[in-house]
């Protein structure tokens, strides 16, 4: 009731003016009282007697009078707060390294908690995303399977289970004019826009007139492309831009007419979309069952369940099957999966590791406030004895206490926040770019939204309470009335500190516990960087040359453009080097079959699949693959000479074991080209793409022989990158100034970025471990100088004794060196037990290492025993330079 | 303690649960705004002193009430010119003393009856 809410209110704000209030009415009873016993026949005393006698005990009025108020409870929590705030400020530097730590620990986990929310908790941005689904085709052998137009055509049709289905692919186009730049496209079907629930910002989606191959090509652009190349102009709609197709997909080059903006923000699981157009397949590509183009196929489903949908697409996938080719044994599987376990399942794990790095930080942080506020408790138990004495109840003291915890977490937690709000930078630091660019916003969308503060605050209410137990284990009111007696030094003389010994042996154990799961994954990651994949890690910088499809349709142009460049690199004063491949190594991709005259069935369809490779002369030996038998290529192979290849270790021993291949011929196939025979001319060492695979079998040909319509082309040279990029570019654009240099994919690349792609997983635990392990290692250490301190503190009367007894500076210092040992060896011995039973869930994660890793451990050990001695320097100093006399005196 | 001169202090005194406290408020201003220690003597007076009220616990009483808005208070002068506070009964408290005082009648009647039949 209002009447209620302002009294309440009167109560907090005009405290004082409420309690004089109260005292007059009391001291005018009081009058009206005596009076009216005077006028009786009292005497005045007796009046006055009497009249305080029937008034009652005042102070017991104004306590029943004040509960009566209703602000009860608000006026004791702001007494004990600002009661709280004058014991901190009281020891500020306890105070200050308190909050720091909290700060540090609270800091750390909302951080972590940001990203872990912006990739697994967010919603996706797409509407309703939960009810999409990416639908995926599995091959006999394993791999993930594109569709053909017929393929996606018959899913959509034949489903009984699927809403709303759509198919595209990713495209590498280029745009000429005004200047040059690689373009990233959306082949898509029909129902595209539908299934995301995206609607055009202006102009208009796709109809079906737009999916006619006869019609004019008409394209949608994308927020960022209109507002970059366009300047956000609304008189985009209707304009044509000229776009060159990738050479897989025959008639995309050509005039496109703008019909729509999509909005902003659009995000289709990679970094960026420049235009959509439609999926306008000519009768051959839809016939041909061997083009397969559909890359990703996405359903939005809204009642059926993922396995429902999936046995129904199997079903249709069976029945294609079984039309092409009935004698067809092994099917193809369909695998269905959200799009956030698509996207960032892989990630799971190490966001776990991270999530759990950063609470065992904050559970350190929080031991060393309870540690400062158990010696601080410890201390004041004289204080407590008396007020107990007098009167004030236990749970009173009791929830002193623990406001000056709550005070402090209070404190640590805002800290914690702001920590939390810088450290974006330091997320992009330690997280690698290429999990962080998979994220919808990238890096820039991490904010604080209701789920992190909720998190935050949680945090914090756990430290307060973690670190408040401390104190209240420490506070002993059964020994009050023993400890009026005592004086403060003989209190603290008297507890012989078990409950902080524990808190610091806990700590370290969790310090250690935490250095050597760092250390297991560092030794990983250098494990991982260092293992020999037979290809030469250079400086250099890689670029990729997407050919403009309209001007090279002739092999002679491709190879003429090739050549011609490669001269004109080499003319460039800042290049040393330059070799060119069509598709790095380790992409699984662009494979042919190949079959020898000793070691094919018949069938060309049967022969294995062999990763195939155009490559410059130059590429074997700039990337250090050396020669094993055979030769090089040479100028000798140039267009029209006879067809030789080169093949890899793996490769020869498979198909001719134990003889030289050199000089054997040998077929291939692609799903493009008719069978073509080529002469072994050598064979080279292996590759691998990755630590954890086998090598794989190559077959390398020369350019001139196979001009690829891409090439990746490496140069190396004694500038920097932006140097290196600008030569390049005179280069290449010397032959041809509409040639884009780089993709929308990215680059130009150093060859080290490249190879690192690979290893985003494992860097990403490998620097959040190290980075959670330092600031494990300092807050341990920290406790453990705080702890130290104290002992000494404590201990200078004994100190004074001894050192008036004879003993010498060294004697009490090693007392002190002797006692850090003690507690840093039960810490570290702990902290052992606990590492071997957590480095069992690391297993997953490590490579090269066990999880037992006896070095590891030893220099964990090591490291913490170093850091313990280092802080034990002040104190030790401390008891050194103690006065005997001085000591004794002391209370 | 010794005799003295005045009013003698009844032997039998009953106490107060507190609901009733609130209502016997209620009544006591009922007629007119009172001070507090106007409430405590017509209580006493009333009841004939048979009532033990804790003078001191009126005072609380009077806020609660206030605050659950069934009295209002001011400050004025009083009889004697001195500043006093007074309370007064509001519609909602004159629509409270109403209930509370039908419901007190029915409950004293039916225990009585209780009792009675033995």
């Amino acid at each position: 009731m209002l009447t209620d809410v302002l009294l309440r209110l009167r109560s907090i704000f005009k405290r004082d003016t409420v309690e004089r209030e109260l005292d007059d009415e009391l001291q005018f009873h009081l009058e009206q009282q005596v009076n009216s016993y005077v006028n009786a026949g009292l005497d005045a005393d007796e009046a006055r007697r009497r009249a305080h006698l029937e008034l009652g005990n005042p102070e017991q009025i104004r306590e029943e009078h004040r509960d009566a108020r209703g602000v009860r409870a608000l006026e004791d929590l702001a007494r004990d707060l600002r009661y709280a705030a004058r014991q901190l400020k009281r020891a500020p530097g306890f105070t200050f390294l308190s909050v720091m730590a909290l700060a540090l620990g609270i800091g750390a986990t909302v951080t972590a908690f940001k990203v872990v929310n912006a990739v697994f908790l967010r919603p996706l941005p797409f509407e309703r995303s939960g009810e999409l689904y990416r639908l995926t085709k599995i091959s006999p052998s394993g791999t993930a399977q594109w569709l053909t137009v017929h393929e996606l055509n018959r899913w959509q049709d034949e489903n009984r289970t699927v809403a709303k289905m759509a198919g595209f692919t990713v495209m590498d186009f280029n745009l000429r004019r005004p200047e040059p730049e690689g373009l990233l496209v959306v082949w898509a079907s029909q129902s595209f826009l539908d299934v995301f629930g995206t609607r055009p910002q202006l102009g208009r989606g796709f109809g079906p007139i737009d999916f006619d191959p006869r019609s004019d090509k008409t394209a949608l652009i994308s927020h960022e492309m209109w507002r970059r190349r366009y300047a956000a102009d609304p008189a985009i709609i209707g304009l044509q831009v000229d776009l060159e197709g990738p050479t897989f997909l025959s008639q995309s080059s050509g005039r496109y007419r703008i019909i729509g903006v999509l909005p902003p923000h659009f995000w289709l699981f990679h970094s960026r979309t420049d235009f959509v157009i439609p999926m306008r397949p000519s009768a051959e590509q839809l016939n041909d069952s061997t083009q397969r183009l559909v890359e990703t196929v996405i359903a939005r489903h809204e009642a059926a369940t993922p396995e429902v949908v999936r046995s129904d697409i199997a079903a249709i996938t069976r029945q294609i099957e079984r039309e092409a080719s009935p004698s067809q044994t092994q099917p193809a599987s369909i695998e269905v999966r959200s799009i956030r376990e698509w996207q960032f399942g892989d990630l799971r794990q190490s966001f776990l590791f991270m999530m759990a790095t950063t609470a065992l930080v904050a559970l350190i942080a929080c031991a060393n406030v309870s540690l400062v506020l158990i010696s601080r408790t410890i201390y004041r138990q004289r204080e407590f004895a008396i007020r107990l004495a007098v009167g004030a109840g236990r749970s009173r003291v009791v929830r002193q206490l623990l406001t000056e915890s709550a005070l402090l977490s209070a404190l640590g937690g805002f800290g914690g926040i702001l920590v939390a709000a810088g450290a974006s930078g330091m997320v992009g630091v330690l997280i690698p770019s290429q999990i962080m660019n998979r994220v919808p916003g990238g890096v820039e969308s991490l904010s604080i939204d209701g789920r992190v503060v909720t998190v935050a605050l949680v945090a914090t209410v756990l430290a307060a309470l973690v670190s408040g137990l401390g104190s209240l284990l420490a506070f002993r009111p059964s020994q009050s009335f023993q400890n009026l007696h005592q004086t403060t030094q003989g209190l603290a003389a008297a507890n012989r500190v078990p409950l902080q010994s524990v808190l610091v042996i806990s700590q370290t154990a969790l310090a250690v516990t935490l250095l050597i799961a760092a250390g297991l994954l560092s030794r990983s990651l250098i494990e991982l960087n260092s293992i020999d994949l037979g290809i030469r890690e250079r400086e250099g910088l890689v670029v990729w040359i997407n050919l403009n499809q309209s001007r090279y349709p002739k092999d002679e142009d491709r190879i003429r453009f090739y050549r011609t460049v490669f001269e004109r690199l080499n003319m460039q004063p800042e290049i040393r080097h330059a070799s060119g491949v069509d598709m790095p190594f380790y992409f699984e991709w662009q494979t042919v079959r190949a079959g020898t005259e000793t070691n094919a069935p018949t069938e060309p369809s049967r022969w294995p699949e062999v990763l195939a490779r155009a490559v410059t002369s130059t590429y074997f030996e700039r990337h250090g693959i050396h020669l094993v038998a055979g030769r090089y290529f040479t100028e000798q192979d140039y267009f029209r000479a006879s067809p030789v290849a080169i093949v890899s270790q793996t490769f020869a021993e498979r198909h001719w074991p134990g003889v030289n291949p050199v000089g054997r011929q040998l077929r291939t196939v692609s799903d493009s080209s008719q069978p073509a025979s080529t002469t072994v001319v050598g064979v080279v060492s292996d590759i691998r793409s990755g630590p954890h695979q086998p090598p794989k079998p190559i077959v390398y040909r020369p350019f001139e022989q196979l001009p690829p319509p891409w090439m990746y082309i490496t140069i190396e040279g004694g500038r920097d990158a932006e140097g290196l990029f600008s030569a390049i570019r005179r280069a290449v654009w010397s032959v041809d100034p509409d040639q884009p240099l780089d993709g929308a994919s990215g680059g130009p690349w150093t060859l080290g970025e490249m190879l690192s792609d690979r290893t985003e997983r494992p860097r990403l635990i490998a620097r959040v471990g190290i980075a959670l392990a330092g600031v494990a290692l300092l807050l341990a250490a920290i406790g453990v100088f705080g702890l130290l301190s104290y002992s000494v503190a404590r201990r200078t009367s004994e100190f004074g004794v001894r050192i008036a007894l004879g003993a010498s500076a060294h004697n009490v210092r090693s007392l002190v060196v002797r006692r850090t040992i003690t507690l840093t060896g039960a810490g570290i011995a702990l902290g052992f037990c606990v590492a071997v039973f957590i480095t069992r869930f690391l297993e997953g994660m490590l490579f090269g290492v066990t999880p037992l890793d006896p070095v590891t451990f030893m220099a964990a050990a090591f490291v913490f025993l170093a850091v313990s001695l280092l802080a034990s320097l002040v104190p030790a100093r401390r008891a050194m330079a103690v006065s005997p006399l001085v000591a004794l005196r002391t209370d | 303690m010794s005799k003295r001169k005045g009013t003698a202090m009844p032997d039998k005194r009953l106490e107060l649960p507190q609901g009733t406290l609130d209502l016997l408020i209620l009544k006591a201003v009922a007629l007119q705004p009172r001070h507090g220690w106007e409430i405590s003597e017509r209580l006493r007076q009333i009841s004939s002193s048979t009532l033990s009220v804790r003078q001191g616990s009126l005072y609380p009483a009077l806020h609660r009430l206030e605050r659950r808005g069934w009295l209002k208070s001011r400050w004025g002068t009083s009889e004697n010119n001195r500043r006093a506070r007074y309370y007064e009964l509001t519609r909602s408290g004159r629509a409270r003393l109403e209930s509370e005082t039908s419901a007190w009648r029915r409950l004293a009647a039916s225990v009585a009856q209780v009792l009675q039949s033995a």
